[in-house]
This record gives structure tokens, C-alpha cells and sequence, in this order.
């Protein structure tokens, strides 16, 4: 788009032999005093106009200083035809008058004013009849930009140099010697040639201009009066002139002495050196990367870097020493890309910048929307737990491993429950085991996981017969299929709910709608994030990278883990041999004491004894209340059984209990985890998209039904416009009717035409 | 007051209509004569039997007839209706209008319930979009959880 009430038409602007690539604008041959008015093309500039996307540095968007001409006179807007200074421009160039004003000026201000257009002044620093124009059109190939820096050593800020920023990040010795860049800036190479293949020279006749920041600083006031700040390139060692980058300027100081009041100036981080404000900078990498991303600001082609060691003259636009800005809705943001990717930006193929979709009349939201999703990645965080990987066939003897490790313990030299103790950490050796998962993938495909499986380690026993792949992560975001969603029906509101819906059936996430407006024209997306500590799955539903909406489920089957409670088997064996032990030591006393004092009476029970042994027999094993009852038989049948006796026979009874309670020590078992239902394995283990659309009646004729009833619209313009176009329905305003005659429809007959109308006409 | 009879067999909705003019005569208007429903005697000629439209010069306007009568006296009463269309709508090209259907628009976003979609069908088509990932494989899919170890 071209603001010709501006501008002129195109044909008008003016070329030059020096940049056949590119036609400027021809709103004003001379600029001088009293030329200026209200912007309106043929020798008048525009005052606080915005550039169109065919004019300015589009990329920087409407909000941009390049993208306006303002102009100000002490730090007011411009109001009338005075002698106002020319503010911001934009790709601008002076094709004759820079070296004979930069001959004329004060001496004492050897750069001042030696580029832009400036009204006339008492001191002598005419601007003579600088041609300004700005750049309307151009080949974005036809331009490499230059990334230049000023720099200067951290004590002297009078020993200011100026390198490319190839140069100066190639040399370290120049980065040690010039640790500060007060500058930076944007030159421009000019192609002429016809080709891709550049062939570009600096020609010094065209000289880019531009203006940097001055609103957001805040003005003070030295020893100086401080007005505002005129801003410009650093040409001091070169011939060329730059576009300043945004925080970037060179700023002149013009002294009180002779009333030339310019300047504001940054309250900190800045030095007087003689006649100019420095915004010192240290050469760190977050700040070279701030230049790189404002450079790319411009939707441009620049370079760099040197490291291909090509002339910039011939460098091929693809070399990774050059960027190219990314725009997103044509306005940059500091991405970019870079080398061969510059061939997949869609600057590569614009012919014009006007092929740009900026348009500074129309801007597009100025919010920049973050529409990418990121799913970050996941550490191992707990160094307590460790994750195997294994296959089924490698679990196989775990448990196996875990008895023998037990059995190995000699009891008689190492008390049992310390040893497991101290290589389990508990007294059970199930403890260490906190689950058993099953997977419906190759874990180690899809996380970071050691090189090489590697033993399972229990506690502290490492079993060297098992082995598997210990995780790293927790996380494992994997693809989940695509598809590019593209009308049905024309792109309709048949394509739409709730005539067409989208139903996305998620393995171990059930089912879900979604809504087809969200994903026409894009590309649907699924991510799966699976934690594999406790297999929950989220599956994230995109449109192209933006997260949308997300289903959860779990895609893990527990398996339980069933082991002996070895702790307590151990102290049941133990419990028992010791009842055993005294038991026995309890019949051998008895004896000796029967022996020595109460021979007759044991003799004389010999047969009461032993029908004890009967009755006791027959109930041996079971509750003790068995053998009591036994025992009273016994003591009964035996008469006059003497206290004695039955010591004798109660000691009997608890040796044999004991022995029996060794010999059917139960085993305690013990498991981890339970079986969790495992009916989503039986799914169709692919995502799919179900697409329900709606279907016409068999008889529907388009062409019948478009006659005759016409197809649903909303369509605003003016009868006229619907001339030919068969049926018309609609709401037509029936004021300023005048027939040939001077005669006007009546109100009935105005009702009569809207009523007309409504119900349909073929104009 | 001439009037020209015309035989059309255009639409009434159609603000050009094709018209055959069948013949121009002198009428005579009844007592009260209402421009926009006019009623018009005319001498009996077969021929104007065939007449549907009819355009009177003196109110530049086109009417439909839409009742005729023969009387005695060789008398034909025709009875007419004002055609707006025809009559004005030449003259409001610069009219504002907002369409809501139209023939020639074709399916739009814009929703059409009187499009004949069967509510009780659905044209159902089913595509998989993912495939390799969940795989059932038993190679190392197993995880094992457990304390202890180092973190190498």
C-alpha cells in the first residue's frame, strides 16, 4: 500500500544510477525552510506520518521511530511551516550533498550535522541542498546489512574505533584492547547486479541515514542547556553512515556558547567525552546477542560474523555469517534465522519490501503472542530410588537372587537379621522393591537412560545376573501423530461445529472432542508425556505448536511382588529352637531329680506313662488344651499320681510342642504392589481422529436450492452490486429514491420494496 | 390516459421483467383511482385478454394486473397492482443493502438452516495418527523401582 496523497505516485519517485534497485520517494527535492507544510507530496515532506510498508523499515513495525517522520523544533512537535528539523527517517540516503557539507561545518564540531538534512542555521551549519529521499522500494536481497560497533578502550573514550562485529568478535586481542562498545549500527552493501549471486559495493555516494532512540531518555542538564538530542550514525573512520540500532546512538553535544541547544541525554552509564554522549557497554555475550536480536528487528539481510572470511562484496545471502530477521505478521521480534535456513524465511522470496503484509495503517496487534507450547525436559531428582529398565526375561530369578542371598547367611557365625539388615537397610529385603511397572513401550527408546544396563542393585547387593537400563529422567515427551486439518465443505460453516465435530480417541486417555475452528487450517498435533515413575500420561492436544488441550490417563500396569518376610521367619525359627532348648533342659533336670530321690514312683507309673503318651499322641499338633485334657486322662487312670509325676509329664509336653512348633514354622509372605487392571492394553494402541460430518438430503440439488431459497450470507454493500446475481435476499434501505421524472416511491411503496426485499429479488 | 399493456412471464421477483407489449391505449380510470392499485376500463379487444403487466406513463410506474373483467358494453375492467421493483428499483443502485441470502454467494460460513442436512446422519471418516509408540513390546519395558544404589 502506498500513500500516494503523500508520496505521489510511484512513477513519480525519483532513481539514481547508484541504487538502480531501489526508487525513492519524491516528496521534496530540497529541504529547506518554509518547504515544509502538511505532507502532502511534490516538494512538502509528511509531518508525523507513518511510512507505509513500502517505505519504511516495515519489520520494525508502526510503534517503530524508523517507520515515522517527525518533526520537532526544540523538542515541540511541528505545527506550521517553520524551520523544523526532520526527526526520524527511515532508510534514508544523500546522494551529493554529505561531502560538501562536511566540508562547511564548524570545525569544531567536525561530524556535526554532516548527514541529515538540517534547517539553516546561524552558525554557519547549512544544510547546503541536501538531497534527502527516502528509499521507497528495494530488493531486501539487493541489501546486506553490516553489523558495525564502535568501541573504545574502558579509560579512554577518545581512542573510539570502529569494526564489524566479525572483526572485532574474530580478533581477542581487539576485544582486550577495546573492552567497550558505545555504538552500534547497521551499514548497508548495495547490490546492483540481476542475480542472487550479489555483486554489492558500498557505493560513496549513497549514504544510509537513519535516527535512533532519544524519547525514553530522560533529559538533564549539565554544564550545558539541554534540549533534545539529535542522533545520528558514527562516521568517524568511515566514509559510510550507519542506521543506528535501537539504545544505540552517537549523540553530539552542540555547546550553549552560540544558542545551539540540542541535546538529552541518558541520566546514567554515559560519558562526556568533548562533544558527545557515550552509552558505554561491556562486550559480554547476553549484550552481542542484544545487538544481533535488534539487527534482526529489521527483517533484514546482515551480517554477523566473519568466520566464512568471504568479502561481504560477494558473499552468497546463504552463508552462516548472515542472519535474516523472522517477522511474525510483518513486524520483527529479534528472531532470525541463519546460513542455509536464511533460503526457508520468507524474506528470501519477497521482490519488494512491499511484499511485506505490514501495513502501518492497519498494524497488527501489537501483543506478541507466544503460540508455542514448550515442554521442558526432567532430572532424575531422587538418588534414593533407582530405575531399572528390564525385560520381562530379565526380572526372571529376582526374587530367586533375593533367598539365595538370604540362605547364603551363615547363622551360626552372623546374626541373621543384622546381615539383611545392613544390605537392605531394613530387615525386610522386599522393602528396597517400591514397584514393579509394566510399560506398552521400550522405555529406554523413549528416556534418557544409561549407556550400558547395568546390575540391579538392591539396597545394597547388587545382583549381577540381572540387569537393566537406569533412567535419567522422570519424563518422556514423544510425538504422537499429526494431521493438517483442512476444510471439507469449502471452508464453510459446514466444516464447523456442530455440523462437523472432531473426536480424538487417545490410547490409555479415553476420548475427547475438540473443536474443528481451533484446527482448521492447521495442523493438529499430539504429544505424549509419560511419567514413568508413575505411569500417568498426559497426551497434549496442539494446533500447530500451541498447547490446547490435554488428556490424562495411566498407561502402566502394577505388578505385584510377593517375597518372603524373611525378619520374621528368621525370629520364628530362632523363638523355636529356643523353646526346643528349654524344653529339653527342663526333662533333663527332671530326670536327674528322679533319679536321685523319686526312683519308685517312676517306676511304678511306667504304665500310666506311657497311656498318656496314647492319649497325649492322638491330639499331638493341635491346641494345648488337647493335651491337658490327655494329661488329666493320664493322671487319672494312674491313681494316686504324686506331684512329681506330673512335672515329669508337663516337661514331656512342652518338649514335644516345641519340637513340633519348629518343625511347622509357617512362612510369613509379604508383597509389594497389587495388580492394577490392564483392559487399556486391549486398546488400539494409535491415536485416531474421528471426523463426524453432516450429510446433505439425497435430493439436494445446489443449483435448484441456490435459486430458490440462496445460500445463508452476510453481505454488505450496495444493490448495484448484487446486479446479476440471481436471487437477493436481504434488508435494503429505500431513502433517496428518485425516478427520471423527480417522482419518489410513497411510503407505502417503500414498505412495498423493503417487504421486496426480504422476501427475495433478482436484481 | 394511455397505458401499455404488456404480456411478461417473468418472476414477479424479478425487477427487469421480460415484456412484450401487446398495445398502447386510452383508458379510462374508474372514480377513485389509486395509483398504487389502479382500476382501468378498457374497450373490449380479444387480445388484450392477454395481458398480465401494464405500464402507465402518467405515474411512471409498472403495475401487475391482477384481476380483469369483461362488462357489458363491450367493456374490459382490468385491476392492477403497482410493480415496486420494476418501477423503482432501477433507480436505487446506490442503495444500501445488507444480503442475508443470496444465489450466488454459495455456501458460507454464515450457518443455513433451511440447508436440508439430515440431523440423523453423519458422514463419519476415521484417521490414525499416531503409529511406533505404544508398541506392547516386552523388550525393556519394565520398570523397576527400588532404594538404594548410587546415581551413575
Amino acid at each position: 500500500m502506498i500513500n500516494t496523497e503523500i508520496y505521489g505516485d510511484p512513477s513519480t519517485w525519483s532513481s539514481t544510477q547508484y541504487v538502480p534497485f531501489a526508487k525513492t520517494v519524491n516528496y521534496g527535492a530540497t529541504i529547506q525552510n518554509a518547504e515544509l507544510t502538511d505532507g502532502v507530496n511534490a516538494g512538502k515532506t509528511p509531518v508525523n506520518e507513518l511510512l507505509e510498508n513500502s517505505i519504511c523499515t516495515a519489520a520494525l513495525g508502526s510503534e517503530s521511530l524508523y517507520s515515522n517522520i517527525i518533526w520537532e523544533h526544540n523538542g515541540e512537535l511541528a505545527t506550521d511551516t517553520a524551520d523544523y528539523t526532520p526527526y526520524f527517517y527511515a532508510n534514508c540516503y544523500d546522494s551529493s550533498g554529505y561531502i560538501a557539507d562536511r566540508g562547511t561545518i564548524n570545525t569544531n564540531f567536525p561530524l556535526y550535522n554532516a548527514w541529515k538534512p538540517f534547517q539553516a542555521d546561524t552558525g554557519g551549519r547549512q544544510n547546503k541542498s541536501l538531497h534527502s529521499r527516502v528509499i521507497g522500494e528495494y530488493q531486501p536481497k539487493k541489501i546486506l546489512y553490516e553489523l558495525v560497533v564502535g568501541v573504545c578502550p574502558s579509560d579512554d573514550y577518545w581512542s573510539m574505533h570502529m569494526y564489524t562485529l566479525g572483526e572485532y568478535l574474530g580478533n581477542s586481542s581487539l576485544q582486550t584492547t577495546y573492552p567497550k562498545i558505545f555504538y552500534a549500527g547497521l551499514r548497508a552493501y548495495f547490490d546492483s547486479s540481476t542475480t542472487d549471486t550479489p555483486n554489492r559495493e558500498l557505493s560513496a555516494s549513497v549514504r544510509l541515514f537513519g535516527a535512533c532512540i532519544n524519547r525514553e531518555l530522560t533529559p538533564f542538564e549539565l554544564n550545558y542547556k539541554i534540549d533534545y538530542m539529535l542522533c545520528r550514525g558514527f562516521n568517524q573512520h568511515y566514509s559510510d553512515t550507519h542506521i543506528p540500532l535501537y539504545g544505540m546512538p552517537r549523540t553530539d553535544i552542540l555547546k550553549g556558547a552560540n544558542n545551539y541547544n540540542f541535546c538529552l541525554a541518558p541520566e546514567s552509564d554515559i560519558s562526556f567525552e568533548r562533544d558527545y554522549i557515550h552509552i558505554m557497554h561491556d562486550n559480554t555475550p547476553d549484550f552481542i546477542n542484544y545487538l544481533i536480536q535488534q539487527a534482526a528487528c529489521f527483517g533484514a539481510f546482515v551480517r554477523i560474523s566473519n568466520d566464512s572470511g568471504l568479502p561481504t562484496s560477494t558473499i552468497p545471502l546463504d552463508n552462516n555469517d548472515i542472519i535474516c530477521g523472522v517477522l511474525v505478521n510483518g513486524v520483527g521480534h529479534g528472531d532470525y534465522t541463519r546460513g542455509v535456513d536464511n533460503r526457508n524465511n520468507d524474506i528470501w522470496e519477497w521482490q519488494t519490501n512491499r511484499d511485506s503484509n505490514f501495513d502501518p495503517y492497519n498494524p497488527p496487534d501489537p501483543t506478541r503472542y507466544d503460540t508455542t507450547t514448550v515442554f521442558g525436559s526432567s532430572g532424575l531428582l531422587n538418588t534414593f530410588v533407582q530405575y531399572y529398565a528390564l525385560s520381562g526375561a530379565g526380572l526372571t530369578g529376582l526374587c530367586d537372587n533375593i533367598y539365595s542371598y538370604v540362605n547364603s547367611v551363615d547363622t551360626d557365625t552372623e546374626d541373621i537379621n543384622k546381615a539383611i539388615a545392613k544390605t537392605f537397610y531394613t530387615n525386610n529385603p522386599l522393602d528396597v522393591i517400591i514397584s514393579l511397572k509394566r510399560f506398552p513401550f521400550d522405555i529406554t527408546q523413549y528416556s534418557s537412560i544409561t549407556a550400558q544396563p547395568q546390575p540391579v542393585k538392591l539396597g545394597n547387593l547388587s545382583i549381577f545376573n540381572i540387569t537393566g537400563y537406569k533412567l535419567n529422567g522422570q519424563y518422556t515427551v514423544m510425538d504422537f501423530g499429526s494431521y493438517d486439518c483442512h476444510p471439507y465443505f469449502g471452508n464453510t460453516f459446514l466444516d464447523y461445529a456442530p455440523y462437523t465435530y472432531y473426536e480424538l480417541i487417545i490410547p490409555f486417555c479415553g476420548s475427547t472432542r475438540i473443536d474443528p475452528a481451533v484446527f482448521m487450517g492447521h495442523t493438529l498435533r499430539l504429544k505424549m508425556v509419560v511419567d514413568l515413575y508413575t505411569g500417568a500420561c498426559t497426551c497434549y492436544i496442539l494446533a500447530d505448536n500451541l498447547c490446547i488441550d490435554s488428556v490424562s490417563g495411566n498407561c502402566a500396569i502394577d505388578i505385584p511382588i510377593t517375597g518372603i518376610q524373611s525378619a520374621d521367619f528368621q525370629n520364628s525359627v530362632q523363638n523355636a529352637i529356643t523353646n526346643v532348648k528349654n524344653a529339653r533342659i527342663n526333662t533333663a533336670a527332671y530326670n536327674m531329680r528322679g533319679n536321685l530321690a523319686m526312683s519308685p514312683v517312676w517306676t511304678g507309673q511306667i504304665g500310666g506313662n506311657a497311656l498318656f503318651k496314647g492319649g497325649a499322641a492322638a491330639r499331638i499338633g493341635n491346641a494345648l488344651s488337647g493335651i491337658t485334657s490327655s494329661l488329666s486322662s493320664a493322671l487319672h487312670f494312674g491313681g494316686n499320681v504324686a506331684n512329681a509325676q506330673k512335672e515329669e509329664a508337663e516337661n514331656y509336653i512342652a518338649n514335644q510342642k516345641a519340637e513340633y512348633d519348629l518343625q511347622h514354622v509357617q512362612t510369613p509372605f509379604a508383597s509389594v504392589g497389587s495388580q492394577s487392571a490392564a483392559n487399556s492394553y486391549v486398546e488400539e494402541m494409535q491415536a485416531r481422529l474421528i471426523i463426524y460430518r453432516p450429510k446433505f438430503a439425497v435430493d439436494y440439488n445446489e443449483s435448484v436450492y441456490a435459486a430458490t431459497e440462496g445460500h445463508a450470507c452476510l453481505i454488505n454493500g450496495k444493490v448495484s452490486d448484487f446486479t446479476d446475481k440471481g436471487l437477493t435476499i436481504g434488508n435494503v434501505k429505500t431513502n433517496s429514491i428518485v425516478n427520471n421524472a423527480g417522482m419518489s416511491p410513497t411510503a407505502a411503496e417503500q414498505a412495498m420494496l423493503k417487504n421486496a426485499f426480504s422476501t427475495g429479488v433478482i436484481l | 390516459m394511455q397505458i401499455t399493456l404488456y404480456q411478461t412471464n417473468s418472476e414477479a421477483a424479478r425487477v427487469n421483467k421480460n415484456l412484450s407489449a401487446i398495445d398502447t391505449v386510452d383508458a379510462v380510470p374508474t372514480d377513485d383511482f389509486d395509483i398504487l392499485a389502479p382500476v382501468i376500463v378498457l374497450d373490449y379487444d380479444a387480445a388484450y385478454l392477454a395481458a398480465n403487466y401494464v405500464y402507465i406513463g402518467l405515474f411512471q410506474r409498472f403495475y401487475f394486473i391482477t384481476d380483469r373483467a369483461v362488462t357489458i358494453g363491450k367493456r374490459i375492467v382490468i385491476t392492477c397492482a403497482v410493480d415496486v421493483l420494476m418501477s423503482w428499483a432501477q433507480y436505487m443502485d446506490n442503495n444500501d443493502i445488507t444480503v442475508t441470502r443470496s444465489q450466488a454467494a454459495g455456501i458460507t460460513k454464515m450457518p443455513d438452516n433451511k440447508l436440508p442436512i439430515i440431523p440423523c446422519e453423519k458422514e463419519i471418516t476415521s484417521t490414525i495418527l499416531s503409529s511406533g509408540f505404544f508398541t506392547k513390546t516386552d523388550t525393556n519395558s519394565y520398570l523397576l523401582s527400588v532404594i538404594g544404589g548410587d546415581n551413575t
